[in-house]
């Protein structure tokens, strides 16, 4: 809002800008901002029910009519969907506007129940709201109102009543322009219109509580908050999801100490107001009969409640004789869960006072964290601008759901291009160039992409390798490429994944490159910087570069590199490891290697399970101690990018349930050692005083821009213009006025620390923060399937990747969204939810095997074998076979390899 | 009664409307068919374009904007469209209905000339979906024409093609409002659109420039060709050019589609003339006419001599919309014929805007209260200002609330009915029940 005289002149020469009167006032705006925006910037809110600032206007439920002069005098004009233009004569509070609100809400209301006092919505309603601002004191309306049968489940999750909606559309919108599934939609006509699914198919989007939270209404409500509680005795508290490694920004709400729904919050940078179900609808799983009440040790034979003296003293008895002698016979295996303050504990705990480097809480398909830290990373806001964008591994609206989103939105606003490197057909495969890959072909498909497709006789890779070397080619360094990264598998990294990121680094110079981990566990990034992997240190450094850990108390630093997770749980099984710790992990159900894991858990001496959900593993435990989960604790997470926001507590949990931090300081006090911190803000301020990718954080981490700041900092502030919010959406959320500034970025970092070095891989000069190995240009080479088993069975042929008579495949395990881990199961109305058990297989093997679609397979591996319905997807590779990872196909975990046996 | 000298050229749309099978190609060729379009293929598309510019042919589809204007409007670009609007589906408009079932061909040959002169390649007819026979007839002669070389590729080997879709409506008033149609035609939900942005001659279908035209108005194309754009302009009065088909019903003793010389022939002439109307059912007096459809306001006998142009009616706050002219007699109900009328807007609200969407059923509920004796007294300024709050001010041609014209329509008859009739009203609520039932 600006009507200075010296704006006046800059607004001529800007074009971007246009200048016109809304009330009276004038306002420069950017050109083709909507009107009902460039009233916001006027201090004029106008009233509104469809219109969502994320997505497409549509001005259909008339509510935002404004006055606009024009040459045959004003008319009536939804402002919504006009957009600014220069000279603009705009009145939002004429009499003819007034009467126009009026109108519209007194006929939206004729046939709207007047059920407020049993709605849901009712006390945070806009319809309720904007009607004692905008609307009649009384109906005139004396005749019947329109009925339907109400409420009606629409999905698992969702139920509609159609009499409480208004035809606003947001619903139907957002499924078909934001989640690109129309799987609701009108029905009907005039008064009768009604939102609908289409017969026998459920609203089974993976998105679907978003149009809960979109609703003006009551008409759409979530059964996990049905009738738990009523607005106006709501409290809520700003945090971050930590279901997957994105990071979504939230507002946790809770009625009576008792968590009862999440919201999205729009955040530019990262979800924009959009949640998936499994973060919006997991809380639920803090409230499970499986949540662990009190630490426990097994007493004659069976785990039972103890007292915290008892269990910490047995803990650290264990723990101390560790640091005794034998500081390499103790492993830790686990802790994504973990916030970055806890996992700072933890390592302080086991690096720095026991003296282990046995420290793995990386995903078991991570591989290194070379690329992590070795490469320029993209933000999701880059990746979304990119010019060009690949994807290499999961499906992410599996893996990383909002970033599927960003995606799909970023290709249809932006026309980026998209080259999809995957194991199987995703939703973003209609937009894409999809090119298939198994564990087996990577190497040799991308060798291919980056040969122009030479030496490929697959036109999917001949395509797509046009596409990259025309954007190459383009050899401009405005033009951008954003490289989103995994493994295919949710158990086993892909081979030379490293080498093909360091080649295609090399590919695209000078046009520049970015890239994007995805993370299969939520807070690996943070775990990962806080040193909970071997060799690594807080801040990205490594075992030695010590200096500054010293000056804190980390006395017993080990100087051997540690064993990573499969090693240990080797040693373990071979009964050369005395303890092993497991944090936040259920082995017996996730590790890749079932067997390994159980001959772990029972030759080791001492299982310490440190969980907040009893599960197979620690029902094994010698000791067990509950901690705190989402909603109950405070600290930071940092998601893919590296973003640090702040996760934090709005209930208490279970009263024996005790923060990991706390869990870990505890546990050295016990041992006679002093931990140096006794409060969350005093470990935040350590981390940002020894974590050198955590430097700059001139009053620690606590105080974080609400959309969080990305480490390690730029040395240049970034400002960020605040995009409009939908303020019906999220009532009260007090961050949304400073979204968009970080508000510690520009802080000075030592040179030495700084991410201004830069090295070269390849031809190509990067700048990354490098107190990791340097990131080496890694040959390319073909590995087998097989090398990524444990112990493969070798007999299964390396060099026989398919066997045409018993059709041998290659199986693929990939992450579901909706999966059947701890979360999802504990969570009461998600574990309803059934998740359907297919193998994916290409058209050619269908045809060998003579299946089709919709038949049953059984796939047969060693002695274990499962059946499977067939989905039939050409973007499945020849001889791979694609499973979930689902409790139905673990049994084929093990360490027979992965070459199954597929058969009718 | 009558003195009006028919003009000689008359009748050009309706001309084959009498003869027995003109929806065949072989009729229709032995009836100068086929010709204007021969003639529009030796000239250059532009000049064609300008013939039609010179005719001043203004729409028939009801808004009545000059058809070589709205040609003019159109986009260029690569992919453009000519799209025929033959979703004819308000009450008491059947002038489409005749063209569609009796002289396909005549239509087919228009879209040929216009889609021309336009440089379109594809063009589509949507025909309501109701019109069981005028479809097959019309699919029928498209497949004639198809064969006989005057649609497809290079017609009459003149290097020029066209390829025509015939599209059923699937029932749906609101589909007649051009940017419904294209919604519809595209497979969506028949929604209006926005205008601006979505004007059909810059965003229409498919996102594409397109042209929409009424069924009557491409009728006109072929002897506009063979007659030059000139000799059209010459019949009728100011900017009411050529003639036009009237579809006269009600209580009238001959209704039917009369095609008369624009300005030169009355309401009077037309309701009471021996060779149109022939006077009013049962020789009753005249109550009151809707002068162009459902959607405009009522005329009293008082409007009677008043030409047939699109100004004269406008000047006088009503229009002529699609030519429907309705004659209420005096036994007519005024507030039930008000009441159906709203029924069926009612019923065909797209339901995409709220005004539109709960205010015709509003409206609708209260004008049924009114006519079956359950009104209250304030029930008659209750119900204007809810037609208010969809068209401001009520007045003509209206404000809207709303998206599209449907909405706006709806007041018409019930502002009129109150207006004209306010004492009928008033009967109906004081003595509870309808005072016009026997």
């Amino acid at each position: 809002m600006t009507s200075s005289d010296q704006t006046e002149d800059k607004v001529e020469l800007d074009p971007s800008k246009v200048k016109l009167t809304i009330d009276g006032i004038e306002v420069v705006v950017n050109k083709g901002e909507l009107l009902i925006e460039a009233a916001a910037k006027a201090g004029k809110f106008v009233p509104r029910f469809c219109y969502h600032p994320r997505m497409e206007p549509v001005g259909v439920c008339r509510m935002c009519l404004v006055e606009v002069d024009s040459p045959r005098g004003p008319t009536l004009q939804p402002s919504c969907y006009v957009p600014a233009d220069n000279g603009m004569v705009v009145n939002t509070q004429s009499e003819a506007v007034k009467k126009a609100q009026n109108g519209v809400l007194e006929y939206l209301l004729i046939n709207h129940p007047l059920d407020c006092p049993v709605c849901d919505k009712g006390g945070e309603c806009p319809l309720q709201d904007q009607t004692v601002a905008y609307g009649p004191g009384e109906s005139r309306f004396i005749e019947e109102k329109r009925h339907f049968a109400k409420p009606i489940a629409i999905s698992q999750l969702v139920e509609l009543d159609r009499e409480r909606c208004i035809q606003c559309s947001r619903c139907t919108r957002f499924s078909e322009e934001i989640a690109g599934e129309a799987e609701i939609d009108f029905l009907g006509r005039g008064d009768r219109t009604e939102v609908a699914i289409f017969p026998s198919q459920p609203f089974d989007s993976y998105f679907s509580g978003n149009t809960v939270q979109i609703c003006p209404v009551g008409a759409l409500t979530a059964k996990p908050y049905r009738f738990k509680s009523r607005p106006w005795d709501l409290e809520q508290v700003e945090s971050t999801c930590t279901s997957c490694s994105v990071g979504c920004r939230v507002a946790a709400q809770s009625s009576a100490n008792q968590v009862v729904r999440y919201l999205g919050i729009d955040v530019d940078e990262i979800n924009q107001s959009w949640l998936c179900d499994r973060g919006r609808f997991g809380f639920e799983s803090i409230y499970s009969a499986n949540r662990l009440q009190a630490p426990m040790m097994p007493i004659s034979g069976n785990l039972q409640d103890v007292s915290w003296p008892q269990a910490i003293e047995k803990v650290a008895e264990v723990f101390a004789e560790h640091q005794l002698k034998g500081a390499d016979k103790i492993g830790i295996i686990g802790g994504s869960r973990l916030t970055n303050e806890s996992a700072y504990a933890y390592t302080k705990l086991f690096k720095g006072l026991i003296g282990t480097d046995n420290v793995d809480a990386a995903p078991f398909n991570l591989g290194s964290v070379n690329s992590l830290y070795g490469l320029k990373t993209a933000t999701i806001n880059e990746v979304a601008e990119s010019d060009l964008i690949i994807t290499i591994g999961s499906n992410l609206k599996e893996t990383a759901p909002i970033l599927f989103l960003r995606i799909r939105d970023a290709i249809l606003k932006r026309d980026s291009k998209l080259v999809e490197v995957g194991p199987y057909s995703t939703p973003l495969s209609e937009y894409a160039t999809h090119v298939n890959i198994n564990f087996s072909n990577f190497s040799e498909v991308i060798s291919s992409l980056l040969n122009g497709g030479n030496g490929s006789d697959d036109k999917q890779i001949t395509l797509a390798a046009e596409l990259l070397k025309s954007v190459a080619q383009t050899a401009d360094a405005n033009v951008s490429v954003a490289i989103v990264y995994s493994s295919i598998d949710a158990n086993r990294p892909l081979d030379n994944l490293e080498a093909a990121l360091s080649k295609l680094a090399t590919f695209f110079s000078p046009v520049t490159v970015r890239f994007l981990p995805v993370l299969s566990k939520p807070n690996a990034m943070g775990v990962l910087d806080m040193g909970m992997y071997p060799n690594l240190l807080p801040g990205r450094s490594v075992l030695s570069s010590a200096k500054l850990l010293k000056e804190v108390g980390w006395e017993k630093l080990p100087t051997k590199v540690g064993v990573d997770a499969t090693n240990l749980l080797e040693m373990a099984a071979a009964s050369k490891l005395d303890t092993l710790v497991l944090i936040g992990t259920d082995i017996l159900t996730d590790f890749y290697d079932l067997e390994l894991a159980e001959k772990a858990v029972a030759n080791v001496k001492n299982l310490i399970c440190i969980d907040t959900h009893i599960n197979s593993t620690n029902a094994k435990a010698t000791c067990v101690l509950p901690a705190l989960y989402d909603a109950e604790r405070s600290g930071t997470f940092t998601n893919m990018e590296g973003r640090v926001s702040k996760i934090a507590s709005k209930v208490t949990g279970p009263s024996l349930a005790v923060d990991d931090w706390a869990i870990a300081v505890q546990i050295a006090d016990s041992m006679g050692e002093d931990m140096g911190f006794e409060s969350l803000e005093e470990i935040q301020a350590e981390i940002s005083q020894v974590a050198p990718a955590y430097f700059g954080f001139s009053k620690g981490l606590n105080v974080l821009g609400e959309s969080g700041v990305v480490v390690p900092m730029g040395s240049k502030p970034v400002s960020i213009e605040r995009r409009p919010h939908d303020p019906i959406e999220v009532p009260g959320i007090a961050s949304t006025n400073h979204q968009g500034t970080p508000l510690y970025a520009g802080a000075v970092i030592p040179s030495e620390y700084s991410d201004e070095n830069t090295f070269k891989v390849g031809s190509v000069s990067m700048s990354y923060f490098r107190l990791v190995d340097e990131f080496k240009e890694i040959t390319l080479e073909s590995k087998s399937a097989v090398s990524s088993g444990t112990s493969g069975d070798d007999k299964n042929s390396k060099s026989r990747p398919a066997d045409q008579d018993r059709n041998i495949c290659e199986m693929v395990v990939v992450e579901s969204l909706m999966d059947d881990g701890t979360l999802i199961k504990s969570a009461a109305t998600l574990s309803e939810i059934k998740t359907d058990n297919v193998a994916k297989i290409s058209p050619s093997l269908a045809n060998s095997v003579g299946c089709h679609a919709g038949d049953s397979i059984k796939l047969k591996l060693g002695s274990a074998e499962a059946e499977f319905d067939v989905v039939v997807d050409s973007g499945v590779a020849e001889n791979t076979v694609i499973v979930k990872k689902l409790d139905a196909s673990k049994v084929l975990y093990g360490s027979n390899g992965l070459l199954v046996e597929v058969k009718k | 009664m009558s003195d009006i000298i028919v003009n000689k050229n008359l009748p050009i749309v309706s001309k084959r409307l009498g003869i027995e099978e003109a929806y065949k190609l072989e009729t229709y060729l032995s009836t100068g068919g086929y010709e204007g379009l021969k003639k529009a293929l030796q000239m250059n598309p532009e000049d064609v374009a300008d013939e039609v510019m010179k005719a001043s042919l203004l729409g028939r589809g009801g808004a009545g904007f000059p058809a070589g204007r709205k040609w003019s409007m159109l986009k260029p670009a690569r992919v453009k469209y000519l799209v025929i609007n033959g979703d004819e589906s308000e009450p008491a408009t059947f002038k489409d209905h005749d063209l569609i079932e009796r002289d396909p061909h005549q239509i087919i040959e228009g879209v040929v000339v216009a889609s021309y002169a336009l440089g379109v390649n594809q063009a589509f007819i949507f025909c309501r979906g109701e019109f069981a026979l005028g479809l097959e007839r019309l699919q029928a002669a498209l497949n004639e024409a198809y064969d006989y070389g005057a649609v497809g590729a290079d017609i009459f080997g003149s290097g020029f093609s066209v390829d025509i879709v015939v599209h059923p409506g699937a029932g749906a008033y609101i589909c007649g409002e051009e940017t419904s149609l294209l919604q519809s035609l595209e497979g969506k939900r028949g929604y209006p659109r926005i205008k601006p942005p979505y004007f059909p001659a810059v965003m229409g279908l498919y996102n594409q420039p397109t042209v929409v035209n009424n069924i009557e108005t491409v009728s006109n194309l072929p002897w506009i060709v063979l007659n030059g754009g000139d000799a059209f302009a010459a019949m009728g009065q100011d900017s009411s050019a050529g003639s036009r088909i009237f579809a006269l019903s009600g209580q009238v003793k001959r209704p039917g589609n009369y095609e008369v010389e624009m300005g030169k022939v009355t309401f009077r002439n037309l309701i009471f003339d021996e060779s149109y109307g022939g006077g009013i059912l049962d020789d009753l007096a005249l109550k009151a006419f809707i002068p162009g459809g459902v959607s405009a306001p009522w005329f009293g006998p008082e409007h009677l001599d008043l030409p047939l142009t699109q100004e004269a009616i406008a000047n006088k706050g009503s229009m002529l919309g699609s030519g429907s002219v309705v004659v209420f007699n005096e036994s007519t109900c005024p507030v039930k014929a008000a009441w159906r009328i709203s029924k069926f807007f009612y019923r065909e609200s797209c339901g995409q805007c709220t005004p539109c969407r709960e205010g015709s059923g509003w409206i609708e509920k209260i004008m049924h209260r009114i006519e079956t004796g359950n009104g209250r007294m304030e029930d008659i300024d209750l119900v204007m200002d809810v037609c208010d709050n969809i068209a401001p001010g009520l007045s003509w041609p209206p404000k809207q609330t709303t998206i599209c014209v449907l909405g706006p329509s709806i007041p018409s008859s019930i502002v009129s009915a109150v207006n004209m009739f306010k004492q009928d009203f008033i009967d109906h609520i004081e003595k509870g029940k309808c005072t016009f039932d026997k």
